[in-house]
């Protein structure tokens, strides 16, 4: 069964290209602009995973991760971020992230993270 | 070194210290757009292999997409390292409405993240003025950083500026919280009022009207 990811970023060229790639790879892509419409939209369809900026309109990025973790508790949450972690990303993970990874990320580990949601290992 | 020159020198880098991540965070956006281009082009080129006719227009779409990043990344790095340069340089004339512009788009996402927007206003013509530059860039840095940080969410600061016969004026609007004690939060006296006079310049708060006046006199050889 195809992943079910939602996509939520403000930089719509980005974001449609990144959809377009992982669409690519079998998986159904929902976007969003902001963190209010994600929340819409996972209040009503069950996603596998959620990919997000960590500097999103509406909200800082462990403010969202912990309203997600929230809604839906079982959702991978990836946090791709283009800010230098002082942490590595520990924060992020202990508030609630599944996956942290720094911009520019690889497509190819970002589908491996969506997928690991399946057979449940980290990506 | 006198105490005043120390005291400009750290302050300088201070604006440094709170431009360099913001524009490493803008610059890792930038490359991450132009490597989603890449990785898409390369995704119809396996495509084609397989037998997929190539889309024209949307290879044309890609194309203009890398070019829009690199006008943005080259914006980035100009305003950068022109800022860099001006570090030893004491007085020089410079376009307020542009540096007030740089300062305000750099911190646009953080601004956007309490769903705050920056609106700058001024006539269409430069409005070019005699300063310290990067004593300027950290003077407003400063005042709207601390106005994203506090406050509500969900408003316009607006940034309105003009120049007069003897000084050139900032006027921020919608800063909420501002006080005549929170001044002192924003930068520490000593240092601001060092900065200032460096600058030639002075801050007026209006609690009642939520504004800061940012007054640049003029400097007189």
């Amino acid at each position: 069964m195809p992943e079910q990811v939602l996509l939520l970023d403000d930089d719509e060229d980005l974001m449609e290209i990144v959809s377009e790639r992982l669409k690519n790879r079998g998986m159904n892509v929902d976007t969003v602009g902001n963190i209010e419409k994600a929340l819409l939209w996972l209040a009503n369809k069950r996603y596998d995973a959620i990919i997000l900026d960590f500097m999103m309109p509406g909200m800082d990025g462990f403010e969202s991760i912990r309203t997600i973790r929230k809604q839906q508790p079982d959702i991978r949450i990836i946090l791709v971020t283009g800010q230098m972690l002082a942490d590595g990303g520990r924060s992020a993970i202990q508030t609630g992230a599944d996956v942290v990874l720094e911009k520019p990320a690889d497509l190819e580990v970002l589908a491996k993270s969506i997928r690991a949601t399946e057979s449940g290992k980290d990506g | 070194m006198d105490r005043d020159d120390t005291i400009v020198c750290k302050e300088m880098l201070q604006y440094f210290k709170a431009m360099i991540p913001v524009f490493s965070h803008e610059a890792k956006n930038v490359l991450a757009a132009i490597n989603e281009n890449a990785g898409l082009m390369d995704d119809y080129i396996l495509m084609a292999q397989k037998g997929k006719m190539l889309d024209l227009e949307r290879l044309g779409s890609l194309s203009a997409s890398i070019r829009k990043q690199v006008t943005r990344f080259n914006t980035l790095i100009t305003d950068v390292r022109q800022a860099a340069e001006e570090i030893d340089n004491d007085i020089r004339e410079i376009c307020l409405v542009h540096y007030t512009r740089q300062v305000s788009e750099l911190l646009s996402a953080k601004a956007a993240t309490r769903s705050i927007q920056f609106q700058v206003s001024a006539t269409e013509e430069p409005i070019l003025i005699h300063t310290r530059p990067v004593l300027l860039l950290h003077m407003m840095w400063v005042c709207l950083d601390y106005a994203l940080r506090t406050g509500e969410r969900d408003r316009c600061i607006r940034l309105s500026l003009e120049k007069r016969a003897e000084n050139s004026l900032v006027l921020m609007s919608g800063m909420d919280t501002l006080t005549l004690e929170s001044i002192t939060a924003i930068m520490p006296d000593e240092q601001r009022n060092t900065v200032l006079a460096a600058l030639n310049a002075e801050l007026v708060i209006d609690e009642k009207e939520k504004t800061l006046l940012f007054n640049i006199r003029k400097h007189h050889a």
